[in-house]
């Protein structure tokens, strides 16, 4: 358990229609993603009484108004985030209502619409921190995943194939994942033959756009027993930040505050990185789950690249990641589908892509400016 | 947006807080801020020491010499000012006046194929408007070429 307070369990996990051209609303997806995962859990709207909510600015609904909407008239407490990583910063401030006895059970959401290649509006001055990147051509997410991407390379002297083989690996947990978007199997020549954003990161390295809401709901080791799932129960969490903002300005681009969030993280608990038997390791860009896989010492610094090369992160591998395909296959979920997938392989449910006996897994989001980790377990 | 006009590159929206160092830039001066107290230069300009909290930061002029931490090369262009100039060479620089003194920049003069880690860079100006001059980079010692605007 993370500090004192009660012991926290995920008792239900589920997505919208998730895709590239839904037509939903984010009023429509939310419902759904919601209604998702209360009929996983065989939750009732009368059992949930906290609501968190994260988003972009720009696709953010208020958690109380995401209340109202589900016809949830009196939360005990609301949390909505328009900043950190992805889904778990929704999820951990669930977690914590929870252990904090603050609320009993939490729906935490994350929302969003297909967001396309965007960049600065033309015409628009740069403003802020943007003006150090925008006139230079910067300051796009796949650019700095791209210099993060050079840096590893030139650092830890890893070819593209560090990259490409956990993406060949991911596309295989796809093609058995009925829900996934992207089903066709790769081969390592595919990737190396896909295009360059931002060179060397390729198309390949990228996560899916779609329209989605992810939804996952927490609540006490107590109550967790009246719902119909087996308790998958969050043993630790943490965030990370930065002493820069900014994620082209990282002052170690192979070590960033992913590496503090896991310390913390596993400073409170008794298991260990070796206890952990499946991961689900945030691949907006791929760069970044093989980031996390050092960060929380799944292997040792620079050795991802082995790691994966060994077949540990593939299916029969000790500890295989992202087995739902992760994001670059089953579609910008943005964090949830990395805690769903863990949750269903600690449940024992999920079919071709299980991994034998998983007791232990842990879910990770973003890099460097923003980080977070949860750890869960079965028993 | 008119049809006939060719597209103008992204331009900085100049504050009080940034002023300085556009400023420096149009006179061919790379400026950052200094804490006297904490002896550290920081970069984006900010109101506060990170270090120390102070606000008693000065602007102080930097050699405009570095190596390359980092780099990608652009193959996509997210506005259309830059999508008659793809391929071109993004850089972090590694300013030598502080280990971690970082800018991101634009790599001229410099094929794709020739830039890499720790390579030596050194600033050479572009003057865009006659309000905006870019810091870009080219490698050290190499003689300047004019700079295309």
């Amino acid at each position: 358990m993370s500090g004192a307070g009660r012991r926290v369990a995920i008792v239900g996990v589920g997505y919208s229609t998730v895709g590239r051209d839904t037509g939903l609303s984010l009023k429509q997806l939310i419902a759904q993603g919601a209604a998702a995962a209360m009929a996983d859990g065989g939750v009732e709207q009368a059992d949930i009484d906290g609501v968190a909510m994260h988003a972009f600015p720009q696709h953010f609904v208020p958690a109380y108004e995401c209340g109202a909407l589900l016809g949830l008239p009196s939360l005990k407490w609301t949390s909505g985030s328009i900043e950190g990583p992805a889904f778990l910063s929704a999820g951990i401030h669930a977690a914590a209502a929870v252990a904090s006895g603050t609320a009993d059970v939490v729906l935490a959401l994350r929302p969003m619409l297909r967001l396309g290649a965007t960049g600065p509006t033309p015409g628009a001055r740069a403003a802020g921190g943007r003006q150090f990147l925008e006139p230079f051509g910067a300051g796009r997410p796949a650019q700095w995943a791209g210099m993060i991407k050079q840096r590893m390379m030139s650092e830890f002297g890893w070819g593209e194939e560090a990259f490409g083989r956990q993406m060949v690996a991911q596309r295989e947990f796809a093609a058995m994942n009925p829900d996934a978007l992207l089903r066709n199997r790769i081969t390592l020549d595919d990737y190396m033959n896909t295009r360059y954003v931002a060179k060397p990161l390729r198309l390949l390295d990228c996560d899916y756009p779609v329209d989605s809401c992810g939804a996952v709901i927490f609540t006490t080791e107590e109550r967790a027993r009246d719902f119909k799932q087996k308790p998958v129960f969050v043993e630790s969490w943490s965030f990370g930040t930065s002493g820069e903002s900014d994620f082209e300005l990282a002052e170690d681009m192979t070590r960033t505050s992913s590496f503090d969030a896991a310390a913390a993280m596993w400073a409170r608990t008794s298991l260990t990185p070796q206890d952990v038997q499946v991961a689900g390791l945030y691949d907006g860009f791929s760069p970044i789950t093989l980031n996390w896989m050092e960060a929380l010492g799944l292997c040792g610094r620079g050795e991802a690249s082995d790691f994966v090369a060994e077949g540990n992160t593939s299916l029969g591998g000790r500890v295989p990641v992202n087995c739902d395909g992760g994001a670059t296959n089953v579609g910008r979920v943005h964090g949830v589908n990395h805690v769903a997938e863990v949750v269903r392989q600690l449940r024992g449910t999920s079919g071709d892509r299980q991994r034998p006996d998983a007791k232990v897994g842990v879910a990770a989001n973003s890099i460097a400016a923003f980080t977070a980790c949860m750890l869960m377990s079965a028993e | 947006m008119t049809t006939e006009t060719a597209p103008v590159r992204p331009l900085p929206l100049i504050d009080d807080e940034t002023r300085f160092f556009w400023d420096g830039t149009r006179e061919h001066r790379l400026l950052m801020q200094y804490c006297a107290d904490c002896k550290r230069y920081h970069h984006y300009p900010r109101p506060v020491c990170p270090g120390c909290l102070s606000s008693d930061m000065a602007p102080e002029e930097l050699s405009g010499r570095g190596r390359v931490y980092t780099y990608t090369i652009a193959e996509q262009a997210f506005h259309p000012f830059f999508a008659d100039r793809l391929p071109y060479v993004l850089v972090v620089v590694d300013l030598e006046e502080q280990p971690g003194l970082r800018f991101v920049s634009e790599l001229v003069q410099c094929s794709p194929e020739e830039v890499s880690v720790g390579m030596p860079v050194e600033v050479v100006w572009e003057d865009v408007t006659e309000e905006v001059t870019l810091p870009l980079f080219k490698p050290a010692g190499s003689a300047d070429r004019a700079v295309q605007a």
